[in-house]
């Protein structure tokens, strides 16, 4: 298995070695825990940070390393690193004898695809080898078109890949609510097949699995869900990687952090540009109805995945890629 | 151009004919089998509205009898397939929904999954296919990806693009035979229909509504430091409590004050009394005033999806038509149909940001 880690931005990945500073939170008394973090969801993606190394120990302990450095940013195009702050990232991965991934966003303008362009022509300048995770169908327009030498180096990216996250539905250990009206099929085999249902994603259909790899993909992202997705045997043919421990459940383009600072954003677009707030405060709902971790960041609902990861750390789901987060990719 | 219109069962062939009569050229509807509901239930939906009986066609003597009417008044009907996900164990029942579709003789399928997209291919189904706001085709570029591989008649642009951005959109594609569709009023999602995972479900509030009604925090983002805090306080626990310590610092930098957190309901519940209340609830989100700029640029199609809307859906038919057949419909005349001062100004109710409806806006 490959052990990557991803930093959506140059600030954060300068910080690496803090971002991987285990501090064992056993030995904090809890009133003095409580000074620092509290239930308020803004302050979530601390304390996870620190749960999550734990569990990246885990890994670490048995045998894996970094190897490669995932970075770029998937959800909002206002935050899309720069060509010098990539062409930073690059070489600061190939210093640590790492592989390189950029990561592209989701859901792209024709002003976000000019800066995607703006990027891959900054990584051919300097003859990068590199992968590039495609989250946006028009970005995969331009590779075919453009830069048909990425094909073969490319991963689905988990914004394209529309699994289901059953996360505010259900916790570890429990079903998700069914509605039964106008159903005469017993209340446990509809779960039964919803939840088999949930698992089987798009990728099992041969005729698109089939296109997927003559577009040129070779890998495949996903995040880790409860229900986790049915994977035949030959693995789809594809290399697999799994978020830890962020996954993201719904993203929009209306962003209620942008709205501190000019609030109409929190609920309509506008072309004036954002003023950033995302890297200034945090601004998430608080969704106590919900066993996990639930927050947003910016545009994007996510969800801590340390309450159902068992199944993906113990080796009963096959899989060739752990990308770490150790900040929720913002 | 012409209005595409959401049909639910409430809907008969006498209503469909008064629907034309209002613009609706084009009717799109959701179907799901018996043996798909008594198979999956309805939360595993082939057309994301799952929320009940009302929202999707369940006998194949109703989409008959709809569908004939809606051909034989010379009108069109497109079949919603636009489920995100699809995976390989629900195709039979899916092919089998789509062929019992294919006996009403649809003008198109509204699809969201590439994955459906190559299926159709495969099973033999050529109708032109209308891009789901759920493909999220955000730009020209996703438009033309698909095109090269698909028959594609339409592409429903997503709602969360400015005007700015949807002109510059089409303008990019005028070497490009593909008709444009715009969502123009009902409720217009919290996050992005095609970036959403959750599981719509009419057996509890969904996501988007326990986001939505959730109390908003805003809160500074920790100090880079912040690691050397916690470290510090289990190197020194009494020490951490006295002034210049690093937990004191860290406390007066998180104390410092922060903006209010911004409100999704814009002035809050109550607010414009029953005036904003009365038109929130038939209208939800309306972008009247957008149609003008949105008829200049080219847009072919409006859509009024209010599937499972019933007692609504014809008044906000009435308004769309209005201002889509009025030769100048400017924002004032647009709230002059809507007549609810308090519902236009709250900008949170408008689909589109049209700065001219709001000038007293910063």
């Amino acid at each position: 298995m490959e052990l990557a880690i991803y930093f959506s931005n140059l600030k954060r990945l300068e910080q690496m070695d803090d971002a991987l500073r285990y501090i064992d939170t056993k030995n904090i008394s809890t009133y003095l825990f409580g000074t620092i973090f509290s239930m308020n969801p803004n302050l979530y993606d601390y304390s996870i940070n620190l749960s999550s190394l734990t569990w990246l120990r885990s890994v670490q302990d048995a045998g894996y390393d970094f190897s490669r450095l995932y970075f770029g940013q998937e959800f909002c195009q206002n935050l899309i690193p720069s060509p010098d702050e990539l062409e930073q990232a690059y070489y600061i991965s190939m210093q640590l004898g790492w592989n390189f991934t950029y990561v592209t966003n989701g859901y792209l303008t024709e002003e976000g695809h000019d800066k995607i362009r703006a990027n891959i022509e900054k990584m051919k300048e300097i003859r990068a080898n590199l992968e590039i995770v495609v989250n946006d169908w028009g970005t995969l327009n331009i590779i075919h078109n453009e830069y048909p030498q990425l094909m073969g180096h490319m991963v689905l990216g988990r914004v394209l890949n529309k699994q289901t996250r059953l996360n505010l539905f259900s916790h570890a250990g429990q079903m998700p609510p069914v509605h039964m009206a106008s159903i005469d099929t017993p209340e446990k085999d509809i779960r039964f097949a919803q939840l088999n249902a949930f698992r089987d994603i798009s990728l099992s259909n041969p005729d698109y699995l089939r296109e997927v790899k003559n577009w040129g993909f070779t890998s495949v992202d996903l995040d880790m869900t409860p229900q986790a997705v049915s994977r035949p045997d030959d693995g789809w043919g594809l290399f697999l990687g799994y978020y830890f421990p962020w996954n993201f459940i719904a993203a929009a383009r209306n962003c209620p952090t942008a709205g501190v600072l000019e609030p109409q954003r929190t609920f309509i677009m506008t072309d004036k540009p954002c003023g950033r707030a995302c890297q200034q405060y945090n601004c998430s709902k608080h969704m106590l109805q919900f066993e996990q971790a639930v927050l947003q960041r910016g545009t994007t609902l996510f969800c801590c995945s340390e309450d159902f990861i068992d199944q993906y750390f113990s080796g009963k789901i096959p899989y060739e890629r752990l990308i770490y987060e150790p900040y929720i990719p913002l | 151009m012409f209005v595409t219109f959401g049909l639910d069962t409430t809907d008969t062939p006498n209503k469909i004919k008064e629907y034309m009569k209002y613009g609706a050229e084009e009717f799109f509807a959701g179907f799901i089998p018996r043996n798909w509901l008594s198979k999956y239930g309805w939360e595993v939906c082939p057309n994301r509205r799952p929320l009940g009986h009302t929202y999707n066609f369940l006998q194949v003597a109703d989409l008959r009898e709809v569908a004939n009417a809606i051909h034989d008044n010379g009108g069109r009907l497109n079949l919603a397939i636009n489920a995100h996900d699809n995976g390989s164990e629900r195709l039979p029942y899916l092919r089998a929904t789509v062929e019992t579709m294919e006996q009403f003789n649809p003008d198109g399928y509204i699809v969201a999954d590439p994955a459906v997209m190559f299926s159709l291919k495969a099973w033999g189904i050529n109708k032109p296919i209308h891009l789901s706001t759920g493909v999220g085709c955000f730009s020209s570029e996703a438009v033309r990806f698909f095109c090269k591989q698909f028959n594609i008649r339409r592409v429903v642009i997503p709602r969360k693009l400015t005007i700015r951005e949807i002109k510059l959109y089409i303008d990019n594609l005028k070497d490009v035979n593909v008709e444009f569709e715009i969502m123009i009023i009902g409720y217009r999602c919290y996050f992005n229909d095609e970036d959403c995972h959750s599981v719509h479900s009419g057996s509890r509030r969904n996501l988007c509504g326990d986001v939505s009604l959730g109390q908003t925090f805003v809160t500074r983002r920790f100090p880079d430091n912040w690691k050397d805090v916690v470290q510090s306080i289990i190197d020194d626990p009494n020490g951490a409590f006295k002034e210049g310590s690093l937990l004191n610092e860290f406390r007066k930098h998180m104390a410092q004050p922060v903006p209010p957190p911004p409100r999704y309901d814009d002035d809050g519940p109550y607010c414009g009394g029953l005036d904003q209340e009365l038109a929130k609830a038939v209208y939800q989100n309306c972008g009247l005033c957008a149609i003008k700029p949105f008829r200049d640029m080219g847009v072919h199609c409006l859509k009024v999806p209010l599937r499972g809307s019933s007692e609504f859906k014809l008044q906000s038919l009435k308004l769309v038509h209005k201002v889509m057949t009025h030769e100048n419909p400017t924002p004032e005349f647009c709230r002059g149909l809507v007549d609810s001062p308090a519902f236009c100004d709250a900008l949170t109710n408008c689909y589109y940001n049209v700065p001219e409806a709001h000038p007293n806006m910063k």
